[in-house]
């Protein structure tokens, strides 16, 4: 009879293999993923300078953010690149301080990689900041005529209405994109069903962690959604697409994330046939 | 049944038939039907202020959370109970916590309020002019363009020193001239330079023709560009505060570390337990194994090297299978989720709408 193998080996085995590739920010041609890439196609087609701007919802926290904190990177800084307003909200508490520093962190990469060129707070992107009240606060923006009025100020205090980025922001028309990044369960169909009136309703667009991708597919199927974001591969085969648009950019952190847990994923296949092999190895010993 | 269990039942009626008519009916329709042509009915008119309302009762929960800690912890550790010096830790921590993200919170309030004083120097001056082409009864326009004088004056001068000490505190913290910050800061400084003297320029036309509004128009425009330039340097200079820094440790480098260590201990657990469970016993298990092997193949870099069919083969199976099993799942759930809110609507549910039991 073979032993099962000790969970202790399991676990180093796992270690190694997710840690050796970001210890050493190796990385590999993500699989090409065409959710990711049907996404990509549709922020590149979006209008810029027409005074519309981006929502994004990042709706997650600590616990999600290595998946859906890689996804929103990539697609604030493709519409970064594209110099479309972002505005940047959450109904979850927990992700607010990633309001702040995600987009920061994005306009100062692009600024190294564009020294002639400017991202600023206000023109750029916007923080909301964190909402209280869940789908009631998604209600009111669809029902709202003056959305400046409705959401008065940023998260640093400053009026809406002082901000350039908002200058032309009247109600949920002025917003040609939803973009919520989550892995909460019932988060996204809050969007879904309320941040829509009888006449517009905004593309909404996707950011799912692993766990949530078979989810996510219902909505994508039925048209409900315009893109989505599949985990860290969705945000691997982004960063490829963008890395490819822009041959200056320097490889971010998801594609050495997804090469760590490719490896880490090589491991449990392996262990899967191995724990197979024992027991047709024991099964026939013991006949 | 009790009063109270009346109320909290027609309550929770009420409100469950109000919130359906509102997101199922138009949002405004007339009442024709029932020979009444002229009379159109907005239902869902008041949601915004109900919504506010259920916003801020739901905000009490962050005071009656912090009260239900403290009691709790507090009696624990007061009385050395055990596991006493995890609550120490808890509240410890809660306390850095509130009072870093009160720092943080008073320090970019200060940034936005220190901003506001040329905003409402524009808006001053905005007023004057039209107040003066509205002829409104207000004060002669000599009086408020010398108050606007003076107060652009002390405003400017006071913005001018502002951003002189902090560029300087940023130089002497070491703020590198290659980073984007530095960039940032440079540039707006100079925009900022550029409004305050078209603004000395045209206070110089305003006081040599007190009377006049004819350049309250550009005046305002320069303010606003001032603001702007202002807001920015300020917001920028206080990312490089210690407040800021220490919250960022305590947040992304403290909480968020310690949240995500904690959720990545899964993919340990999943890779024994992708060991020890799946095994090939049926045919089942068989395919849930094989799917398994595909979607992972199909998902990550080194499936390629091996066929590069497997991400279409993964496509399909999340498309098709999958999601019809779960479209399935989800239906099933949503018809329970139904009779769920159908039974607390009626309040036939909750046994706290019940007598108290004997």
């Amino acid at each position: 009879m073979i032993g099962a193998i000790d969970r202790r080996v399991i676990y180093l085995l796992v270690l190694l293999g997710l840690s050796i590739p970001l210890l050493k920010n190796y990385s590999v041609r993500p699989a090409p993923i065409a959710a990711a890439a049907n996404l990509y196609q549709l922020v590149e087609e979006l209008p810029s300078a027409n005074g519309r701007v981006a929502l994004i919802a990042l709706d997650y926290g600590p616990n999600l953010v290595a998946e859906n904190g890689s996804q929103a990177r990539v697609m604030i800084e493709h519409l970064m690149r594209r110099r479309i307003p972002v505005v940047l909200t959450a109904l979850y508490a927990q992700a607010e301080p990633y309001l702040e520093a995600l987009p920061q962190e994005i306009a100062n990469r692009l600024m190294l990689e564009f020294p002639d060129q400017r991202w600023t707070y206000g023109t750029d992107w916007i923080n909301l900041g964190y909402r209280v009240g869940g789908f009631q606060v998604l209600q009111s923006i669809a029902k709202s005529d003056n959305l400046a009025n409705l959401l008065k100020k940023d998260a640093r205090g400053n009026p809406l209405t002082e901000l350039p980025i908002f200058s032309k922001v009247h109600t949920l028309k002025d917003i040609m994109l939803v973009g919520e990044f989550t892995g909460l369960v019932g988060m996204l169909d809050i969007y879904l069903q309320f941040l829509q009136t009888a006449e517009y309703r905004p593309p909404i667009v996707h950011g799912c962690t692993s766990i949530t991708i078979p989810d996510a597919y219902i909505f994508l199927d039925s048209g409900q959604i315009s893109g989505l974001l599949e985990g860290i591969a969705g945000a691997a085969w982004y960063s490829e697409l963008l890395s490819k648009a822009s041959p200056a950019r320097a490889i971010d952190e998801s594609r050495v994330l997804n090469t760590g847990l490719g490896v880490a994923h090589l491991v449990v296949i392996a262990l899967m046939i191995l724990g197979n092999l024992t027991m047709l190895w024991n099964r026939r010993r013991s006949e | 049944m009790n009063y109270r269990s009346r109320l909290l039942r027609l309550f929770t009626f009420l409100g469950g038939i109000y919130f359906f008519l509102e997101f199922v009916l138009p949002e405004s329709f007339s009442l024709a039907w029932l020979g009444a042509p002229d009379t159109n009915i907005t239902f869902g008119k008041f949601t915004p202020q109900i919504s506010n309302g259920f916003i801020t009762v739901g905000a009490m929960a962050i005071g009656l959370g912090l009260y239900n800690l403290l009691s709790i912890h507090g009696a624990k550790v007061a009385f050395r109970r055990k596991g006493w010096i995890n609550s120490v830790a808890l509240l410890v921590g809660l306390a850095a916590m509130m009072i870093v993200t009160s720092r943080d919170w008073a320090g970019s309030r200060q940034v936005a309020s220190d901003t506001e004083q040329l905003v409402m120097l524009r808006n001053f001056t905005q007023a004057i002019a039209a107040d003066e082409e509205s002829k409104a009864p207000v004060p002669p326009v000599i009086t408020r363009n010398a108050a606007l004088l003076s107060a652009l004056e002390k405003t400017v001068s006071e913005v001018r020193e502002r951003v002189t000490s902090q560029l300087s505190t940023l130089a002497q913290d070491g703020l590198s001239p290659d980073t984007p910050q530095h960039r940032v800061l440079a540039t707006a400084n100079a925009e900022l330079q550029v409004a305050l003297t078209s603004v000395a320029q045209l206070q110089v036309a305003l006081a040599a023709d007190p009377a006049s509004t004819s350049r309250h128009v550009e005046l305002a425009t320069a303010l606003s560009q001032a603001a702007v330039a202002y807001r920015q340097i300020l917001s920028t200079a206080y990312e490089q505060s210690l407040t800021k820094k220490v919250y960022n440790f305590f947040f992304i480098g403290i909480f968020s570390s310690l949240g995500t260590a904690m959720f990545s201990l899964l993919g340990f657990y999943i890779a024994s337990a992708a060991y020890r469970a799946f095994r090939v016993r049926s045919t089942e298990s068989a395919l849930m194994i094989i799917a398994a092997l595909i979607v992972m193949l199909g998902q990550i870099p080194f499936g390629m090297w091996i066929w590069e069919g497997f991400p279409e083969l993964r496509l399909w199976i999340l498309n098709t299978p999958s999601a019809g099993a779960r479209r399935a799942i989800e239906i099933g759930a949503a018809v329970a989720g139904l009779v769920m809110a159908f039974r607390m609507w009626l309040s036939i549910e909750s046994e706290s709408f019940s007598e108290p039991k004997k």
